[in-house]
C-alpha cells in the first residue's frame, strides 16, 4: 500500500524554494550593511528604500519564507529526534506548522501593511 | 554501526544545531528590526545606538556566521542532488563556499570596525576628528 506523500514533497520542496530565498536575501542584506561604513547619509538613504510599498509587501514574502523554514525545520528535528517515523506523524506535524504559519503570518502581516494604509510609508 | 567518520554526519548535526539557534536569533532579530523598530526607524543612530552595546554586536555576528554556514549547507545538498552538478562537485562546493566566506568576512568587518566616529566625520567635516578621536568612546 502507497500513502499520498502530497504534504511531504510539498514541506520539502517549500523547504528548499524558501532556504534559497533566505540564502540570497542574506547576502544581499549583509552587502546593504556595508552603507554603515560608507556613512550616515548613505546608510539612511539607504534603508528609506525599505520604507516603500514593494519592499513593505516584500518584507510581508520574507517573513512568511523564514517562519516556513524555520517551522519546518522544527518538523524535521522533531522528526528525526522523536523516532517516529509514521506519515501520519509527519503530516500531522505538517498541519500544525500551516497552522502555525498562518496564525504567525496574521498580526506579521497587518503590523508590516499597517504603514501603507496609514499613508506613512 | 561505528563511530568512523560518516561524510555529511558532521553537516547533519551543524545543520540542526546551527537551525535551531537560527530560530531564536531571528526571530529576536525580526521582531526587534520590523516590529519594535520598525524599517521606518532604522536610521544610522538607531544602529549606532544599538550596536553601541556588545551584546548586540555579538547576536548579529552569531546569525551572520550560523546563518551563512548554514545556507552553504543546505545549498551544497541541494546542489548535490543533481547529477550534472555532482560531475563538477568541487568546483560547486568551492563556489558555494567561497560566497558564504566573503559574506561572513565583510559582514563581520562591519560588525567588528563599525564606530560612530564616523557619524561625527561627515557631519563637523574632517578637521573635527582628531578632536572627538578620543572623546567619543562613548557614543549617545
Amino acid at each position: 500500500m502507497r500513502y499520498s506523500i502530497k504534504e511531504g514533497m510539498l514541506s520539502w520542496l517549500l523547504h528548499r524554494l524558501t532556504g534559497i530565498g533566505i540564502f540570497i536575501f542574506l547576502i544581499i542584506h549583509v552587502m546593504g550593511a556595508i552603507y554603515l561604513k560608507i556613512g550616515p547619509e548613505e546608510w539612511n538613504h539607504h534603508v528609506e528604500l525599505f520604507n516603500t510599498p514593494f519592499f513593505r509587501v516584500a518584507e510581508v514574502g520574507l517573513m512568511g519564507a523564514i517562519l516556513w523554514h524555520g517551522l519546518n525545520g522544527l518538523r524535521i528535528i522533531i522528526i528525526d529526534f522523536s523516532g517516529i517515523r509514521t506519515n501520519n506523524f509527519a503530516k500531522f506535524l505538517f498541519w500544525i506548522i500551516v497552522f502555525l504559519t498562518i496564525l504567525l503570518m496574521l498580526p506579521g502581516t497587518y503590523i508590516l501593511l499597517k504603514p501603507l494604509f496609514e499613508g506613512a510609508a | 554501526m561505528s563511530y568512523k567518520k560518516v561524510p555529511g554526519t558532521f553537516a547533519w548535526w551543524f545543520q540542526r544545531i546551527s537551525g535551531s539557534f537560527l530560530i531564536i536569533l531571528i526571530f529576536i532579530h525580526f521582531i526587534d528590526v520590523h516590529f519594535i523598530f520598525g524599517v521606518e526607524n532604522l536610521e544610522y543612530e538607531t544602529v549606532a545606538e544599538k550596536w553601541n552595546k556588545p551584546f548586540w554586536r555579538i547576536m548579529d555576528a552569531l546569525m551572520l556566521i550560523f546563518g551563512m554556514i548554514h545556507g552553504a549547507n543546505g545549498i551544497e545538498s541541494i546542489l548535490l542532488d543533481y547529477k550534472k552538478i555532482r560531475k563538477y562537485k568541487t568546483y560547486w562546493i568551492f563556489f558555494v563556499r567561497a560566497i558564504s566566506a566573503v559574506t561572513i568576512i565583510i559582514g563581520s568587518w562591519i560588525i567588528v570596525t563599525f564606530s560612530p566616529e564616523e557619524k561625527s566625520m561627515a557631519e563637523h567635516g574632517s578637521s573635527a576628528v582628531e578632536i572627538q578621536d578620543e572623546s567619543s568612546e562613548s557614543y549617545e
